[in-house]
């Protein structure tokens, strides 16, 4: 029980910004619908029925990468690492604690989107699988990111490091727009970037249309993507006794 | 079961060639208020990191009530509450929330925080503000809102990494009664650090002087008074010192301080050196802390 409670104070701490600075809330729903519409515009209805499910993975690998790796940063510069590290919270009790407590930021993006999926009569199927890659592309996101700011010996201005990082696995590989633009072989090349792949695995359920081979190469990807940011950050995430 | 909160022993701490704690040896009574004492850069709070289980000693070995801060990392924990110095408090949050808050961290049921929080908003004298978020507080009450959530956890073990740096002199006593407070409240064991000695003679049952990542001395303050053959110091503005007959001197530029056993001693200096400003006043912890790490001149 007390663990619990030690679960829900993080939460409770790391909650406080997102209900005090509520416009960026508004920021993360008009960004999620301004895409939808840029698709929507460009593309028509099957650009939407894909870019929905899409968005619900990438958004959860930006909470990640961005969200998760600039507190940890922040709570090393303010102290708050070491006030925590000096009580009986344990890494995962943090972690939880502030990923259920910074939740609801990326939720204001998603749930309206789903609504909009399900009203709009696509598949829910997609949107279950988008979910289901969640926990991958946050984790992902998150160790990519914390073996990368917790290196840094005077983190200093860690929006400089997670921010680039954000825009150059978000924008620039295949993630809103099709991998077939490129041609063979950099097309599969594109599926050792962890976005990209996630984004190809979410319009192959789409479409119908895979080649084993990109499956594969796909899940091998993610695979080795979670395993080498994992270890990268546990060799650097030190509890204490430093 | 120990009556020693806080045992140390050739403790220190090395990062790379710089040794920033050499050795520290010592020990708290458990349920006294102890200062750890010296100026800045002598290894208080890399001292206090260590006892925190924050960093590894590289040499000797701490104890909190009795559990190693090495082996027995998680028990320490369990035991502890931590005020790290330079804490930057988010600005989002109100006194309210960050007490309460804290003290679920520390496994505190919603209900318990909420009224363990109300109360010591009470007794730092937060509650004009206690709903207002921290952009909009003085540094002053930021400091008490800190202090408040440490003081609050009930730890058996409580350390404040220079609680009262900064503040105003009323939210300095304000800080340090508090501090007193707990103590008797709670029974907890409190290990501040400070390079303000007014302050450890204020508050502490004991006192560790630290100098240069070395534990050069401690007891209560009464003890470490008595460390010094003198009892009374003069400070005289615009003498020649040649008046002073060979007696020893500390030069603060436009005055000089002489320490005396007696007031006549005293009271003679100020007579031999014919001075219009002077002042006698009892020694202090300064004044032991100056003898002891300067020395006499």
């Amino acid at each position: 029980m007390k663990s619990l409670w030690r679960v829900l104070g993080v939460a409770g701490f790391y909650s406080v910004w997102i209900r005090r600075q509520w416009m960026w809330i508004i920021q993360s729903i008009v960004f999620a619908f301004s895409i939808v519409l840029i698709v929507y515009g460009w593309v028509g209805v099957e650009g939407v029925r894909t870019i929905i499910p899409i968005w619900i993975v990438i958004s959860m690998w930006g909470f990640g990468l961005n969200i998760v790796g600039q507190n940890v940063g922040y709570e090393r510069i303010s102290r708050e690492w070491e006030r925590v590290i000096a009580s009986q919270l344990t890494v995962s009790e943090y972690f939880t604690g502030m990923i259920l407590g910074m939740l609801p930021l990326e939720l204001a993006s998603i749930l309206p989107l789903v609504a909009v999926a399900v009203l709009w009569g696509f598949d829910i199927k997609l949107i279950l699988v988008a979910v289901a890659l969640t926990p991958l592309s946050t984790a992902i996101g998150a160790f990519l990111s914390l073996s990368i700011v917790l290196r840094i010996k005077n983190p200093m201005n860690i929006s400089a490091i997670t921010n680039p990082l954000y825009v150059l696995t978000v924008f620039l590989p295949p993630v809103f727009y099709p991998s077939t633009v490129f041609p063979e072989p950099v097309r599969t090349l594109t599926l050792c970037i962890p976005t990209a792949t996630f984004a190809e695995i979410i319009r192959s359920f789409a479409t119908g249309i895979y080649l084993s081979r990109q499956v594969y190469l796909g899940g091998l990807s993610i695979l080795t993507w979670l395993i080498v940011t994992a270890i990268a950050t546990k060799r650097v995430l030190k509890w204490g006794l430093e | 079961m120990t009556t020693i909160a806080v045992e140390t022993s050739d403790l220190g701490k090395r990062f790379g060639d710089f040794w920033a704690v050499k050795s520290a040896t010592f020990s708290i009574k458990r349920g006294c208020v102890a200062v750890l004492a010296g100026p800045n850069g002598a290894g208080k709070t890399t001292t206090v990191r260590m006892l925190t289980t924050v960093l590894k000693p590289s040499k000797g070995y701490a104890r909190i009530e009795g559990f190693d801060v090495v082996k027995d990392y998680l028990e320490v924990r369990k035991r502890i509450a931590y005020m790290p110095q330079d804490y930057g408090i988010p600005g989002d949050i109100t006194p309210y929330e960050f007490i309460k808050y804290s003290l679920m961290m520390k496994g505190f049921s919603y209900f318990t925080a909420r009224r363990e929080a109300k109360k010591w908003i009470d007794l730092l004298g937060l509650r004009q503000v206690a709903n207002r978020s921290g952009w909009v507080l003085s540094g002053g009450e930021r400091r008490k809102m800190i202090v408040a959530a440490t003081l609050a956890s009930n730890a058996d073990v409580i350390f404040l990494d220079e609680p009262t740096a900064g503040l105003d002199v009323e939210s300095k006593y304000s800080v340090l009664r508090a501090i007193k407070e707990a103590s008797k409240q709670t029974g907890s064991t409190i290990l501040l650090t400070t390079h303000m000695l007014e302050e450890a003679q204020l508050i502490a049952d004991q006192v560790v002087f630290v100098n240069s990542g070395v534990v050069v001395t401690t007891g209560t303050p009464r003890e470490l008074l008595g460390k010094i053959p003198y009892k009374y110091k003069v400070i005289l503005e615009a003498v020649d010192k040649k008046c002073l007959n060979g007696t020893k001197y500390i030069d603060l530029g436009d005055k000089i301080m002489v320490w005396t056993k007696s007031i006549d001693e005293a009271r003679q200096i100020t007579d031999e050196c014919k001075s219009y400003n002077y002042s006698i006043r009892e020694t202090t912890l300064e004044d032991v802390y100056l003898y002891i790490v300067g020395g006499e001149k």
